[in-house]
């Protein structure tokens, strides 16, 4: 027979670390968790990875200031594009990196035009986008 | 001749409830409902069409939950004893209602259904139903295909972790396990797809895959046949788009087929309607749930409710096959004549609707292969693998992160009630990784914590979880659950860790939490 105490759940785990998912192609969510002493006010920036002169650069897209461990949706980004986050402190001196995120790629909204060939069955003439079967009364999960 | 194919999909899942702890579990009864209701007549219909010889070609996956479930012996006793007091209800019901002609012949209808389903489960099946799976399967009409191990949803579990490899590679262990061959086919919970699980899917040997719509219509470069030819991605595993007519003609609440009036209502059941001391015993103790007996019709968008009607019900069902079939036509005539390969629509549901939600789905899919099966003049029915094999040459696409939920995308797994699972999710993962690299080659009582931390695990990982807790119903059970599996891999880590291990806790957990009892943890390296 199993005999076990009520389970609680750590809070946190001691770890640095930020991780970004992606909730729809317009909205992320981020929790991290930074360990140690204050080192200035807790951040966390959202960048967008571009490509420029065939490189990859990435540009700041919002910061925002935080809780030392925490979580945050950032709502309205662009979506067929790729991010990344960082939480760490903001100093006088500038920004001091605790942790970076995983790169995370949103799918596109649209067909691409480069990819709009003579021929295709286009979304346009045939496929409005999706109802699912999440909002309908027959799913049983 | 065919111009096309229509590919059925149906999708079977439920998540692992068993609770040896409680004389009579509630949640226990979503499985009975659902073997009673769907799997058993389902298979029956299967077995029909093949006894009958009629050329047909069906699709069905099968969660490794859902067939664990199938093959526990604990499980099938209760079952066993769940199927006996609804047998004896029903013959009560017989009894009760014999002065009543329409409502009488209902009765003796589910009493008839019963029993018939306690004959299948007992006698043709000796109670582990994956027999009967297994024969279908072997007979080539009907292909069987896995998902991932506790059908875990793989766009959030573990952003570029070692859990989303172990979610797929243990549900095609399982399924190896069960039916003696690899599944082609992999049903991606949710139909949820991110970028890379494809490369997952191929390192692991697995042929297809199946995206909501615009997983595939939003891909790059635009595929130029829709959803009506599969495309090969660039790992080289096949996915095919899920169509979104038969998804709507189906699905939809307001137009789909199963809102019609002549067809059973799922809500009122003498589970609620009868009195407290006759009806007591076949419920939960004070808790009045479905007994799977129910004497109305859907009748209209308001409370009142007429009896069913049988009759009139099969005879609407058959007429819904009717059009379901004269759809697919058309648009197979339409698109033969503009696409490279014949054109197939891929048309996923879940397994559950038909039978539990929609009682009279499985006659629908009845009338539809046998009608399609007897013209053949321009619709097939066939397997996703058999059409590959037909027509392996396809284009090469990538697919697009979507799922079939709410919205298109995660939102319905990641959101304001249920986020909180995921930094516990993320680290487990990681840890046990880490757990194995550092503790797979220890002595057997360290080997046997490792593999249930690994069960602990995947159960914490399963879709469910965050979906009831977003639902807004059951979610104080999700939630429990979810603690529970997280609080027992974090304890059995942490004795992994020091080397201090509870062998009688461990030993404990094996017996309550038994899913997968052969499970490698490999799959975690």
């Amino acid at each position: 027979m199993l005999h076990e105490e009520q389970y609680w759940l750590p809070e946190h785990y001691g770890e640095d670390r930020v991780t970004l998912m992606m909730v729809d192609p317009e909205n992320l969510y981020a929790y991290w968790e930074m360990t140690g002493k204050p080192a200035g006010t807790p951040f966390v920036r959202l960048f967008e990875i571009r490509e420029r002169y065939g490189k990859e650069v990435p540009d700041l897209r919002l910061q925002t200031e935080v809780a030392q461990r925490g979580n945050y949706y950032f709502h309205n980004i662009s979506a067929g594009s790729k991010y990344f986050a960082e939480a760490g402190w903001m100093t006088d001196a500038g920004f001091v990196i605790v942790a970076r995120s995983n790169v995370l790629s949103t799918p596109r909204l649209e067909p691409t035009a480069a990819v709009r060939r003579p021929g295709a069955v286009t979304a346009a003439h045939h496929f409005p986008l999706p109802s699912s079967p999440a909002e309908h009364v027959w799913t049983g999960r | 001749m065919s111009k096309g194919y229509l590919g059925i999909v149906l999708h079977a899942h439920l998540p692992y409830v068993r609770h040896p702890e409680h004389e009579r579990s509630l949640e226990e009864r979503w499985f009975f409902e659902a073997m009673t209701e769907s799997y058993i007549p389902l298979i029956n219909t299967f077995s029909s069409l093949l006894a009958d010889g009629v050329d047909f070609g069906v699709t069905i996956s099968l969660s490794p939950t859902l067939l664990s479930m199938m093959k526990d012996p604990f499980l099938q006793d209760r079952y066993a004893r769940h199927l006996e007091q609804l047998i004896e209800l029903a013959a009560r019901e017989v009894e009760r209602t014999k002065g009543h002609p329409q409502l009488g012949r209902l009765a003796r209808m589910y009493l008839g259904m019963f029993e018939g389903v306690e004959r299948t489960f007992a006698e043709q099946c000796k109670r582990d139903v994956t027999g009967a799976l297994q024969k279908l399967f072997q007979s080539g009409h009907v292909e069987l295909a896995t998902t991932a191990a506790t059908h875990a949803y793989l766009p959030l579990v573990d952003p570029d972790g070692p859990g989303v490899r172990a979610q797929v590679r243990q549900g095609i262990r399982y399924f190896e396990e069960c039916f003696g061959v690899r599944p082609k086919g992999f049903w991606l919970p949710e139909c949820g797809y991110a970028e890379g699980l494809e490369r997952v899917l191929a390192d692991e040997g697995i042929k297809y895959f199946i995206l909501e719509h615009h997983g595939l219509t939003l891909g790059a470069p635009y595929p130029r046949a829709g959803t009506f030819n599969p495309v090969r991605t660039p790992a080289g595993v096949y996915a095919f788009g899920r169509d979104q007519e038969t998804a709507k003609q189906v699905w939809s609440a307001t137009e789909g087929y199963p809102g019609d009036y002549d067809y059973r209502d799922f809500y009122r059941d003498i589970g609620f309607d009868l009195d407290d001391s006759y009806i007591r015993p076949y419920v939960h103790g004070d808790l009045r749930v479905h007994t799977g007996i129910k004497y109305h019709r859907i009748t209209g968008p308001h409370d009142y409710k007429e009896l069913y009607d049988p009759d009139r019900a099969m005879w609407r069902a058959r007429e819904h096959a009717d059009n379901f079939v004269f759809n697919r036509r058309h648009q197979i005539r339409y698109w033969s004549a503009r696409l490279p390969n014949p054109p197939i629509v891929v048309a996923p549901y879940d397994a559950e609707l038909f039978g539990h939600w929609w009682f009279e789905g499985p006659w629908f899919l009845d009338f539809v292969f046998r009608k399609i099966g007897a013209e053949r003049d321009t619709v097939e029915t066939t397997t996703l693998s058999r059409y590959l094999e037909s027509y392996p040459d396809c284009e090469e696409v990538e697919p697009s992160g979507s799922s079939w939920g709410y919205k298109g995308y995660n939102e319905v797994w990641l959101n304001g009630t249920n986020d909180w699972v995921y930094p516990h999710l993320h680290h487990a993962a990681r840890r046990m990784a880490r757990l194995v690299r550092s503790h797979a080659g220890g002595p057997e009582h360290i080997k046997r914590a490792l593999a249930q931390a690994a069960r602990e695990l995947v159960l914490a990982q399963a879709s469910d979880w965050p979906f009831i807790m977003h639902s807004g119903t059951q979610v104080g059970y999700a939630h429990q659950r979810f603690v529970k599996h997280m609080g027992r891999f974090l304890r059995l880590a942490g004795m992994i860790e020091t080397g201090a291990i509870d062998s009688a806790f461990v030993d404990a957990l094996g017996a309550h939490d038994n899913i997968f009892p052969s499970l490698d943890v490999s799959i975690f390296s």
